[in-house]
């Protein structure tokens, strides 16, 4: 048996039977460990898939910002109590759902088999990375090469995303009473 | 890894198991994580797509993903404070005040 | 000297008045008939010079050179369809400008004294301009379009002035009438007119009469045109709103429903002539219609006893002798006898309304009698519109209507029916006037003391055009060169006068004794009964059948239309508002849904090689 197919199906059985006790738990920070979880096997499938940058990234940015930030906010909201959500929807709304779901699937698969017929045309064959002296000298080579101006307006995204979560965060109760029960 | 179609149904998974989150779920906190569930999962199908055609677009756009998802938690997470602050709940079916 | 000039002077003339109406309105201040009245006939005397001096340059050219066409500009423009404001004067157009605005003079003089007592004379005075401004637009304008500008305003100016007395219901009723039947008629005239315009493809008179079309369409035309003519001339079976239009001002009787506004139908007719003699079956129809007009009003007038409603009947009478020469084709006669009829009625209206005026406002003609020293120049030119409508020699209306009578033996769409009916028509005709003359002026007085003693001849302003009338009756005949002549034209003529003596001979021994009232046949003195058939039969039957369409279409037909339409509303309303649950989760799905149906479409056609890669 090939290791990395065994490191695969382990990774992969990780993240989807994380992925489902996030859905699943009944407390938002059960669901909050599930998604680590989950983060670090896609890591792992990342790295298997020879991304080691995004791997990293994954690792960095994920379940080190954003997780932080998930419980950081459950603690400050105190949002741990249980909830029976799921249960009080109706059946109609499930049935649909379920055949959305079979819809999305079966299209999902068409193109999965789509991808057996995929050419490799480009030209970061995996010698070609190793000879550019890893994956993060590949990517930075394109992304300070070709997207440098996406990479610029990206920036222009985070700051606005900063400016707006400030102005959320200060912003004190305008509403308070008015919907109140 | 010589079968990147497996990879590929991983993704699927992950995503379907993340919109059903995001419907079923009504605690808006679970349901941003179920977001975050999805995005991933369509990182996933990026990074596998990007080795079968031997280019790293994916990778990069991968990185905007990224970025963007945190943007993306930072604000909706924010909102998620604002909302409770006003409403007293993370309940998103309590959240009807434009329908009224 | 520019065209314009003629329509315009009476429009200043409308615009004048009406203004000084309208602040005499505001400030109180009183006009006075003399003062509007000279304005009026001020514009009216102008545009008779402007005429003339047409008349003096039309007549030192040849027949093809006398034609003027002024274009003022483009009216409606609508793709390929174009009507042009445009006026244009040829003989016949200054033959009727003639007779508007010269006998419309002397109405608008004689109306001065006639409404001197009246409360609003401006008002009145501005009316009057009105309808000389929108007649001669009828007898001026170069398209069918523009005819029918003038026809719906001398329709507007006849209403308001057989209404103008409007304290009294009766009045504006009868204005109502004709505005109503006048409309019934107008429909006739748009249809003719679409029609026309759909075989012809021009609305100009030029080119409809030289359009060439088949029998079929030109009898459509034709029969629609004539329709509109039988309202606006009052014809059977149009024609009950002329005698009670009487109940307007006596000079307004004279000038819009004797001399001008009645005739506009002779006009009408003569302009698309070379249309209808295209149709012989029409021409058949007009002459049956106008024959039998003139004889049946002929037989109502000798049971009348309003002396301004025997002038009426004995109007259509003669309008039915001027269609009568249309239908035979002799279209010169008929627009002849226009002319001498204009006078000679417009005189005999003017004379009856100096004897209303007289006898303060006393209309029925077995409460007059003996008035003929009393009031002299009324009786004396009376008597010449007598003797010009009974058509003796050397009077006008003798050459007029003699030509007509040849005619409809001689003419080539003459008979022997039309010719006995016309000259029946003219024995009664003689008969009634004599009976009016006889009775007012010559027999025995019948009237009441004091009413007798008051009575007294009208002022000069009144009478000078009575005389002016009189002596155009007398000498109007000579302005037409008949080329008649011939044996059996003579032997008529002879034969017309004598039945018209016979007749005047009849009625002056019946009635010269007369002291009493006449027991006249209410049938024949209601107009035989036509008014009350409309009555009963438009009158009851149209309130009848919108009672039916009421229940019947209405109830169940429109109302349940109506709530069909509130259902579907409410129906959609219900089914869209489902959609809109205000549940994230449930935008969420549909969200799905409907991506997932977008990305199906989108995967087939990828697969298919149509959006991407082409295969």
């Amino acid at each position: 048996m090939d290791w990395s197919f065994l490191a695969f199906v382990i990774f992969a059985t990780i993240a989807i039977l994380g992925s489902l006790m996030v859905i699943l738990q009944k407390t938002p920070v059960s669901s909050a460990f599930s998604l680590v979880l989950v983060f670090f096997s896609f890591a792992g499938l990342y790295a298997l898939l020879g991304a080691h940058f995004i791997a990293a990234l994954q690792i960095l940015v994920y379940t080190g910002a954003i997780m932080v930030l998930f419980v950081f906010v459950i603690m400050l909201l105190g949002q741990d109590e249980k909830t029976t959500d799921i249960k009080d929807t109706s059946l109609l709304f499930k049935g649909v759902t379920t055949l959305g779901a079979i819809g999305l699937l079966s299209v999902f698969l068409r193109a999965v088999m789509g991808s057996k017929e995929i050419v490799a045309k480009g030209q970061y064959s995996e010698e070609k990375i190793k000879e550019l002296g890893g994956n993060l000298q590949a990517i930075s080579e394109v992304l300070f090469k070709d997207y440098v101006f996406h990479f610029e307006l990206v920036s222009f995204l985070i700051l606005g995303a900063i400016v707006a979560t400030v102005a959320l965060a200060k912003r004190k109760n305008t509403y308070s009473g008015e919907y109140h029960e | 890894m010589n079968e990147p179609w497996m990879m590929l149904i991983v993704a699927c998974t992950v995503f379907l198991i993340g919109l059903m989150g995001v419907i079923f779920r009504k605690n808006l906190l679970i349901v941003l994580m179920s977001v975050e569930l999805m995005l991933n999962a369509v990182n996933l199908s990026f990074v596998t797509f990007s080795k079968l055609h031997n280019s790293l677009e994916g990778h990069i756009s991968v990185l905007f993903v990224m970025t963007v998802a945190a943007a993306e938690s930072a604000v909706g997470l924010g909102l998620v404070i604002a909302l409770f602050r006003t409403l007293k709940t993370a309940d998103s079916d309590q959240i009807q005040i434009l329908r009224d | 000297m520019n065209l314009l000039l003629i329509v315009l002077f009476p429009f200043f003339g409308f615009m004048i008045n009406g203004f000084m109406q309208l602040r005499s309105l505001k400030t109180g201040h009183k006009i006075s008939s003399k003062q509007s009245g000279s304005i009026a006939t001020f514009a009216m005397v102008l545009s008779f010079i402007t005429a003339i001096y047409y008349f003096i340059q039309f007549s030192g050219q040849q027949e093809d050179g006398r034609l003027i066409e002024q274009n003022l500009f483009s009216w409606i423009k609508l793709g390929a369809f174009h009507v042009d404001f445009s006026l244009r004067l040829d003989s016949l157009s200054l033959l009727f400008t003639m007779i508007i605005t010269g006998v419309g003079s002397l109405i608008h003089l004689y109306s001065i004294g006639y409404m001197k007592e009246d409360e609003t004379p401006a008002k009145y005075f501005s009316y009057l301009n009105l309808f000389c401004f929108m007649m001669l637009n009828l007898v001026l304008g170069a398209t069918m379009p523009h005819i029918f500008l003038g026809w719906e305003g001398v329709g507007l100016a006849s209403y308001l002035l057989i209404g103008y007395w409007n304290q009294d219901t009766a009045k504006v009723g009868a204005g109502q009438k004709a505005f109503v039947m006048n409309r019934i008629g107008d429909l006739g005239f748009l249809i003719a007119m679409f029609i026309a315009y759909k075989y012809v493809g021009s609305l100009d008179l030029v080119d409809l009469q030289k359009a060439t079309l088949s029998p079929k369409i030109a009898s459509v035309v034709g029969l629609l045109v004539f329709f509109a003519c039988t309202g606006k001339s009052a014809q059977i079976p149009l024609f009950t709103w002329l005698p009670d239009a009487m109940a307007g001002p006596t000079p307004v009787s004279a000038l819009i429903h004797a001399a001008t506004m009645v005739t506009s139908g002779i006009y009408l007719l003569t302009r698309i002539s070379p249309l209808l003699l295209q149709a012989p079956d029409v021409l058949s129809v007009i002459a049956m219609v106008g024959v039998t007009t003139a004889f049946v009003s002929a037989v109502i007038a000798c049971a009348q006893k309003d002396i301004k409603k025997i002038l009426a009947y004995s109007t259509v009478s003669q309008l039915g002798f001027m269609f009568l020469a249309c239908g035979v084709g002799a279209f010169d006669a008929g627009v002849f006898h226009v002319m001498t009829h204009a006078f000679f009625k417009a005189l005999m209206f003017l004379g009856a309304g100096s004897v209303i005026h007289a006898l303060h406002e006393e209309q029925n003609i077995f409460k007059m009698g003996g008035l003929s020293r009393k009031l002299p120049i009324t009786t004396f030119t009376f008597v010449m519109g007598w003797a010009a409508i009974l058509g003796l020699p050397p009077f006008s209306g003798f050459f007029s209507k003699d030509e007509i009578i040849i005619q409809s033996l001689h003419s080539q769409y003459g008979n022997q029916i039309l010719f006995i009916m016309a000259l029946a028509s003219a024995l009664l005709t003689a008969f009634y006037m004599t009976r009016l003359l006889v009775l007012v002026f010559f027999s025995p007085s019948r009237m009441e003391k004091e009413t007798e003693e008051h009575a007294h001849e009208s002022p000069l302003v009144m009478t000078l055009p009575l005389i002016a009338l009189a002596i155009l009756s007398l000498v109007g005949g000579f302005m037409h060169h008949s080329e008649g002549g011939h044996e059996e034209g003579q032997s008529i003529m002879i034969a017309s006068v004598v039945v018209a003596l016979i007749g005047a001979a009849f009625a002056f021994f019946r009635y010269r004794k007369f002291d009493k009232e006449e027991m006249t046949n209410q049938f024949v003195e209601k107009g035989l009964g036509i008014d009350v058939f409309y009555n009963k039969f438009f009158g009851n039957g149209v309130p009848l059948l919108a009672k039916g369409l009421s229940k019947w279409i209405e109830e169940y037909f429109i109302q349940n239309s109506m709530k069909f339409c509130t259902w579907m509303v409410e129906f959609s309303g219900s089914v869209l508002k489902s959609f809109q649950v205000g549940s994230m989760q449930v935008y969420l799905l549909m969200m799905v849904v409907f991506g997932l149906a977008f990305m199906i479409w989108i995967l087939e056609s990828v697969m298919q090689g149509v959006i991407f890669y082409g295969k």
